[in-house]
Protein backbone atom coordinates (compact mmCIF):
# COMPACT_ATOMS: atom_id res chain seq x y z
CA UNK A 1 0.00 0.00 0.00
CA UNK A 2 2.76 2.38 1.05
CA UNK A 3 4.68 1.55 -2.02
CA UNK A 4 1.68 2.53 -4.13
CA UNK A 5 1.61 5.91 -2.37
CA UNK A 6 5.31 6.34 -2.95
CA UNK A 7 4.75 5.71 -6.60
CA UNK A 8 1.96 8.25 -6.62
CA UNK A 9 4.13 10.81 -4.81
CA UNK A 10 6.89 10.24 -7.32
CA UNK A 11 4.43 10.52 -10.17
CA UNK A 12 2.98 13.76 -8.82
CA UNK A 13 6.36 15.31 -8.08
CA UNK A 14 7.47 14.47 -11.53
CA UNK A 15 4.47 15.72 -13.34
CA UNK A 16 3.17 18.62 -11.31
CA UNK A 17 4.59 21.93 -12.38
CA UNK A 18 4.18 25.44 -11.13
CA UNK A 19 2.07 27.24 -13.62
CA UNK A 20 3.56 30.50 -14.79
CA UNK A 21 1.48 33.63 -14.96
CA UNK A 22 1.32 36.07 -17.79
CA UNK A 23 4.34 38.32 -18.19
CA UNK A 24 2.57 41.44 -16.96
CA UNK A 25 1.08 39.76 -13.89
CA UNK A 26 3.27 41.60 -11.32
CA UNK A 27 2.70 44.90 -13.04
CA UNK A 28 -1.03 44.30 -13.02
CA UNK A 29 -1.04 43.52 -9.28
CA UNK A 30 1.08 46.57 -8.50
CA UNK A 31 -1.18 48.67 -10.65
CA UNK A 32 -4.17 47.52 -8.67
CA UNK A 33 -2.42 48.23 -5.36
CA UNK A 34 -1.45 51.69 -6.59
CA UNK A 35 -4.98 52.32 -7.76
CA UNK A 36 -6.38 51.44 -4.33
CA UNK A 37 -3.79 53.62 -2.59
CA UNK A 38 -4.43 56.45 -4.99
CA UNK A 39 -8.20 56.36 -4.39
CA UNK A 40 -7.64 56.20 -0.64
CA UNK A 41 -5.33 59.15 -0.87
CA UNK A 42 -7.82 61.10 -2.96
CA UNK A 43 -10.60 60.35 -0.49
CA UNK A 44 -8.43 61.40 2.41
CA UNK A 45 -7.33 64.57 0.67
CA UNK A 46 -10.90 65.44 -0.26
CA UNK A 47 -12.08 64.94 3.31
CA UNK A 48 -9.20 66.89 4.83
CA UNK A 49 -9.49 69.75 2.37
CA UNK A 50 -13.21 69.93 3.04
CA UNK A 51 -13.02 69.92 6.80
CA UNK A 52 -9.40 70.31 7.84
CA UNK A 53 -8.98 74.07 7.55
CA UNK A 54 -9.41 76.07 10.71
CA UNK A 55 -10.32 79.74 10.74
CA UNK A 56 -8.76 82.16 13.25
CA UNK A 57 -10.70 84.92 15.02
CA UNK A 58 -12.41 87.55 12.86
CA UNK A 59 -10.11 90.35 13.95
CA UNK A 60 -6.96 88.30 13.38
CA UNK A 61 -5.68 90.41 10.48
CA UNK A 62 -6.28 93.69 12.32
CA UNK A 63 -4.49 92.35 15.41
CA UNK A 64 -1.48 91.33 13.33
CA UNK A 65 -1.43 94.60 11.41
CA UNK A 66 -1.59 96.56 14.68
CA UNK A 67 1.53 94.79 15.87
CA UNK A 68 3.17 95.20 12.47
CA UNK A 69 2.51 98.95 12.47
CA UNK A 70 3.85 99.26 16.02
CA UNK A 71 6.99 97.45 15.00
CA UNK A 72 7.32 99.50 11.81
CA UNK A 73 7.21 102.70 13.90
CA UNK A 74 9.90 101.45 16.23
CA UNK A 75 12.24 100.43 13.48
CA UNK A 76 11.55 103.32 11.15
CA UNK A 77 14.72 104.80 9.62
CA UNK A 78 16.68 107.01 11.95
CA UNK A 79 19.95 108.36 10.55
CA UNK A 80 22.97 107.71 12.71
CA UNK A 81 24.31 111.20 11.92
CA UNK A 82 21.68 113.92 12.14
CA UNK A 83 21.16 116.65 9.56
CA UNK A 84 22.81 119.28 11.80
CA UNK A 85 25.81 117.04 12.35
CA UNK A 86 26.24 116.57 8.60
CA UNK A 87 26.11 120.34 8.05
CA UNK A 88 28.69 120.89 10.76
CA UNK A 89 30.99 118.21 9.34
CA UNK A 90 30.69 119.71 5.84
CA UNK A 91 31.34 123.20 7.14
CA UNK A 92 34.47 122.09 8.99
CA UNK A 93 35.71 120.18 5.99
CA UNK A 94 35.05 123.01 3.56
CA UNK A 95 36.75 125.52 5.85
CA UNK A 96 39.80 123.30 6.19
CA UNK A 97 39.96 122.67 2.46
CA UNK A 98 39.52 126.35 1.60
CA UNK A 99 42.14 127.32 4.12
CA UNK A 100 44.67 124.85 2.79
CA UNK A 101 43.97 125.71 -0.85
CA UNK A 102 44.00 129.47 -0.38
CA UNK A 103 47.14 129.32 1.73
CA UNK A 104 48.99 127.35 -0.89
CA UNK A 105 47.79 129.69 -3.66
CA UNK A 106 48.78 132.86 -1.88
CA UNK A 107 52.11 131.64 -0.60
CA UNK A 108 53.82 133.17 -3.65
CA UNK A 109 51.92 136.45 -3.51
CA UNK A 110 52.49 137.74 -0.05
CA UNK A 111 51.27 141.26 -0.78
CA UNK A 112 47.67 140.25 -1.47
CA UNK A 113 44.73 141.45 0.60
CA UNK A 114 43.57 137.91 1.15
CA UNK A 115 46.96 136.97 2.46
CA UNK A 116 46.99 139.84 4.94
CA UNK A 117 43.50 138.82 6.01
CA UNK A 118 44.55 135.21 6.34
CA UNK A 119 47.69 136.24 8.22
CA UNK A 120 45.60 138.02 10.79
CA UNK A 121 43.32 134.99 10.90
CA UNK A 122 46.33 132.76 11.18
CA UNK A 123 47.56 134.67 14.19
CA UNK A 124 44.60 133.33 16.09
CA UNK A 125 46.14 129.92 15.81
CA UNK A 126 49.61 130.17 17.16
CA UNK A 127 50.46 126.50 16.67
CA UNK A 128 52.46 125.27 13.73
CA UNK A 129 50.46 123.35 11.14
CA UNK A 130 52.30 120.12 10.32
CA UNK A 131 53.66 119.98 6.80
CA UNK A 132 51.53 116.95 6.00
CA UNK A 133 48.32 118.92 6.59
CA UNK A 134 49.24 121.51 4.01
CA UNK A 135 50.06 119.01 1.30
CA UNK A 136 47.95 119.25 -1.90
CA UNK A 137 47.15 115.49 -1.77
CA UNK A 138 45.49 115.90 1.59
CA UNK A 139 43.66 118.95 0.35
CA UNK A 140 42.38 117.11 -2.70
CA UNK A 141 41.38 114.10 -0.62
CA UNK A 142 39.44 116.25 1.79
CA UNK A 143 37.83 118.08 -1.08
CA UNK A 144 36.80 114.79 -2.70
CA UNK A 145 35.43 113.48 0.60
CA UNK A 146 33.41 116.58 1.29
CA UNK A 147 32.09 116.54 -2.28
CA UNK A 148 30.99 112.94 -1.90
CA UNK A 149 29.32 113.66 1.42
CA UNK A 150 27.49 116.61 -0.11
CA UNK A 151 26.34 114.53 -3.08
CA UNK A 152 25.27 111.72 -0.73
CA UNK A 153 23.30 114.13 1.43
CA UNK A 154 21.68 115.72 -1.62
CA UNK A 155 20.70 112.38 -3.18
CA UNK A 156 19.32 110.94 0.05
CA UNK A 157 17.30 113.96 1.10
CA UNK A 158 16.30 115.64 -2.14
CA UNK A 159 15.93 112.87 -4.69
CA UNK A 160 15.18 109.60 -2.83
CA UNK A 161 13.33 111.06 0.14
CA UNK B 1 0.83 83.48 -10.55
CA UNK B 2 0.15 83.51 -6.81
CA UNK B 3 3.84 83.32 -6.01
CA UNK B 4 4.38 86.29 -8.30
CA UNK B 5 1.59 88.18 -6.57
CA UNK B 6 3.19 87.39 -3.21
CA UNK B 7 6.49 88.78 -4.46
CA UNK B 8 4.79 91.99 -5.62
CA UNK B 9 3.38 92.54 -2.13
CA UNK B 10 6.66 91.53 -0.48
CA UNK B 11 8.45 94.16 -2.57
CA UNK B 12 5.85 96.74 -1.59
CA UNK B 13 6.36 95.97 2.10
CA UNK B 14 10.13 96.17 1.70
CA UNK B 15 9.75 99.55 0.06
CA UNK B 16 7.94 100.83 3.13
CA UNK B 17 4.29 100.12 2.35
CA UNK B 18 3.47 98.35 5.62
CA UNK B 19 -0.23 98.04 4.73
CA UNK B 20 0.66 95.74 1.84
CA UNK B 21 1.52 93.11 4.45
CA UNK B 22 -2.22 92.74 5.16
CA UNK B 23 -2.58 90.96 1.80
CA UNK B 24 -0.07 88.32 2.89
CA UNK B 25 -1.76 87.97 6.28
CA UNK B 26 -5.20 87.50 4.73
CA UNK B 27 -3.91 85.05 2.18
CA UNK B 28 -2.14 82.74 4.60
CA UNK B 29 -3.87 83.27 7.95
CA UNK B 30 -6.12 80.19 7.72
CA UNK B 31 -3.33 77.81 6.79
CA UNK B 32 -0.95 79.30 9.35
CA UNK B 33 -3.62 79.04 12.04
CA UNK B 34 -4.51 75.47 11.01
CA UNK B 35 -0.87 74.38 11.08
CA UNK B 36 -0.37 75.96 14.49
CA UNK B 37 -3.58 74.46 15.84
CA UNK B 38 -2.71 70.99 14.62
CA UNK B 39 0.58 71.26 16.45
CA UNK B 40 -0.47 72.76 19.79
CA UNK B 41 -4.12 71.59 19.91
CA UNK B 42 -5.29 74.78 21.62
CA UNK B 43 -7.00 77.63 19.76
CA UNK B 44 -5.64 80.43 21.97
CA UNK B 45 -2.08 79.17 21.72
CA UNK B 46 -2.49 78.59 17.99
CA UNK B 47 -3.69 82.14 17.47
CA UNK B 48 -0.75 83.45 19.47
CA UNK B 49 1.66 81.38 17.40
CA UNK B 50 0.02 82.51 14.16
CA UNK B 51 0.23 86.19 15.14
CA UNK B 52 3.80 85.86 16.31
CA UNK B 53 4.72 84.03 13.11
CA UNK B 54 3.35 86.83 10.93
CA UNK B 55 5.14 89.44 13.04
CA UNK B 56 8.42 87.53 12.73
CA UNK B 57 7.82 87.15 9.00
CA UNK B 58 7.39 90.92 8.76
CA UNK B 59 10.51 91.61 10.80
CA UNK B 60 12.61 89.17 8.79
CA UNK B 61 11.05 89.85 5.39
CA UNK B 62 14.30 91.42 4.15
CA UNK B 63 15.99 88.04 4.64
CA UNK B 64 13.50 86.29 2.34
CA UNK B 65 15.45 85.80 -0.88
CA UNK B 66 12.70 84.22 -2.95
CA UNK B 67 14.58 80.96 -3.46
CA UNK B 68 11.53 79.10 -2.20
CA UNK B 69 7.84 79.98 -2.07
CA UNK B 70 6.86 82.62 0.48
CA UNK B 71 4.45 80.09 2.01
CA UNK B 72 7.27 77.57 2.53
CA UNK B 73 9.34 80.23 4.26
CA UNK B 74 6.37 81.32 6.40
CA UNK B 75 5.43 77.75 7.41
CA UNK B 76 9.02 77.20 8.54
CA UNK B 77 8.56 80.09 10.98
CA UNK B 78 5.22 78.63 12.11
CA UNK B 79 6.75 75.20 12.65
CA UNK B 80 9.62 76.60 14.72
CA UNK B 81 7.29 78.79 16.76
CA UNK B 82 4.98 75.88 17.45
CA UNK B 83 7.87 73.63 18.47
CA UNK B 84 9.13 76.38 20.74
CA UNK B 85 5.66 76.80 22.31
CA UNK B 86 5.36 73.05 22.81
CA UNK B 87 8.73 72.94 24.52
CA UNK B 88 7.71 75.76 26.80
CA UNK B 89 4.39 74.29 27.71
CA UNK B 90 5.44 70.65 27.42
CA UNK B 91 2.06 69.83 26.03
CA UNK B 92 1.14 66.20 26.16
CA UNK B 93 -0.15 64.61 23.00
CA UNK B 94 -1.78 61.23 22.65
CA UNK B 95 -2.29 58.74 19.88
CA UNK B 96 -5.54 57.67 18.34
CA UNK B 97 -6.87 54.92 20.52
CA UNK B 98 -9.75 52.55 20.51
CA UNK B 99 -11.44 54.38 23.36
CA UNK B 100 -11.95 57.54 21.34
CA UNK B 101 -13.31 55.61 18.43
CA UNK B 102 -15.62 53.57 20.66
CA UNK B 103 -17.03 56.75 22.19
CA UNK B 104 -18.00 58.22 18.88
CA UNK B 105 -18.92 55.42 16.54
CA UNK B 106 -22.31 54.94 18.18
CA UNK B 107 -23.28 58.52 17.34
CA UNK B 108 -23.13 57.97 13.63
CA UNK B 109 -24.98 54.75 13.24
CA UNK B 110 -27.89 56.39 11.50
CA UNK B 111 -26.84 59.58 9.79
CA UNK B 112 -30.15 60.54 8.22
CA UNK B 113 -29.47 63.99 6.84
CA UNK B 114 -26.75 65.18 4.52
CA UNK B 115 -26.07 68.13 6.79
CA UNK B 116 -25.61 65.80 9.70
CA UNK B 117 -23.13 63.80 7.67
CA UNK B 118 -21.24 66.98 6.96
CA UNK B 119 -21.18 67.88 10.63
CA UNK B 120 -20.04 64.39 11.52
CA UNK B 121 -17.33 64.44 8.91
CA UNK B 122 -16.08 67.77 10.23
CA UNK B 123 -16.22 66.57 13.82
CA UNK B 124 -14.31 63.39 13.17
CA UNK B 125 -11.71 64.97 10.92
CA UNK B 126 -11.02 67.42 13.75
CA UNK B 127 -10.97 64.64 16.25
CA UNK B 128 -8.48 62.62 14.27
CA UNK B 129 -6.22 65.62 13.61
CA UNK B 130 -6.35 66.61 17.27
CA UNK B 131 -5.40 63.13 18.35
CA UNK B 132 -2.39 62.87 16.06
CA UNK B 133 1.07 63.61 17.47
CA UNK B 134 1.98 67.22 16.68
CA UNK B 135 4.52 66.67 13.92
CA UNK B 136 2.33 64.08 12.21
CA UNK B 137 -0.63 66.46 12.19
CA UNK B 138 1.63 69.15 10.79
CA UNK B 139 2.83 66.86 7.99
CA UNK B 140 -0.71 65.83 7.11
CA UNK B 141 -1.81 69.46 6.94
CA UNK B 142 1.11 70.46 4.75
CA UNK B 143 0.75 67.50 2.41
CA UNK B 144 -3.00 67.14 2.03
CA UNK B 145 -4.38 70.56 2.81
CA UNK B 146 -1.79 72.83 1.30
CA UNK B 147 -0.47 70.27 -1.19
CA UNK B 148 3.18 71.01 -0.46
CA UNK B 149 5.75 68.86 -2.20
CA UNK B 150 8.09 66.56 -0.29
CA UNK B 151 10.94 68.97 -0.99
CA UNK B 152 8.98 71.83 0.50
CA UNK B 153 8.02 69.79 3.57
CA UNK B 154 11.67 68.84 3.97
CA UNK B 155 12.61 72.51 3.91
CA UNK B 156 9.89 73.48 6.38
CA UNK B 157 10.35 70.74 8.97
CA UNK B 158 13.99 69.85 8.51
CA UNK B 159 13.05 66.16 8.37
CA UNK B 160 14.65 64.03 5.68
CA UNK B 161 12.63 63.28 2.56
CA UNK B 162 12.73 59.53 3.19
CA UNK B 163 11.52 60.04 6.75
CA UNK B 164 8.66 62.22 5.50
CA UNK B 165 7.72 59.61 2.92
CA UNK B 166 7.60 56.83 5.47
CA UNK B 167 5.66 58.95 7.94
CA UNK B 168 3.13 60.00 5.31
CA UNK B 169 2.70 56.42 4.11
CA UNK B 170 1.97 55.18 7.63
CA UNK B 171 -0.24 58.15 8.40
CA UNK B 172 -2.27 57.66 5.26
CA UNK B 173 -2.98 54.04 6.15
CA UNK B 174 -3.79 54.92 9.71
CA UNK B 175 -5.97 57.91 8.90
CA UNK B 176 -7.90 56.06 6.27
CA UNK B 177 -8.54 53.21 8.67
CA UNK B 178 -9.55 55.45 11.55
CA UNK B 179 -11.70 57.71 9.45
CA UNK B 180 -13.41 54.76 7.79
CA UNK B 181 -14.22 53.45 11.25
CA UNK B 182 -15.46 56.75 12.54
CA UNK B 183 -17.42 57.72 9.49
CA UNK B 184 -18.59 54.20 8.73
CA UNK B 185 -18.77 53.99 4.99
CA UNK B 186 -18.99 57.72 4.31
CA UNK B 187 -15.36 58.03 3.34
CA UNK B 188 -15.89 55.41 0.66
CA UNK B 189 -18.65 57.57 -0.81
CA UNK B 190 -16.02 60.18 -1.48
CA UNK B 191 -14.19 57.84 -3.80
Amino acid sequence: MEEEYKDLDGFLKKNLEVESTSLDFTDAVLEQINAIESTQEKALQSLLQKHGTEIPSEDFTSKVMLQVHKHAEITSYRPVISKKAWLFIMLVLLTTVSFVLVKSDTSNDESGIIYSYLSSFEKLFTFEVPAMLSSPILALSLFALSSLLTIDYYLKNKIFS
Amino acid sequence: MNTNTDQIYIDKVLQGDTNAFAYLVNRYKNMVFTLALNMVKCREDAEEIAQDSFLKAFQQLHTFKGNSKYSTWLYTIVYRNAISMLRKKKLKTFDINAEIIANYTTDIDFPQLESLKEEDQKKYVKLILESLPETDAFLITLFYLDENSLDEIEEITGLSKSNIKVKLFRLRKRLYKELSLLLNEEIKELL
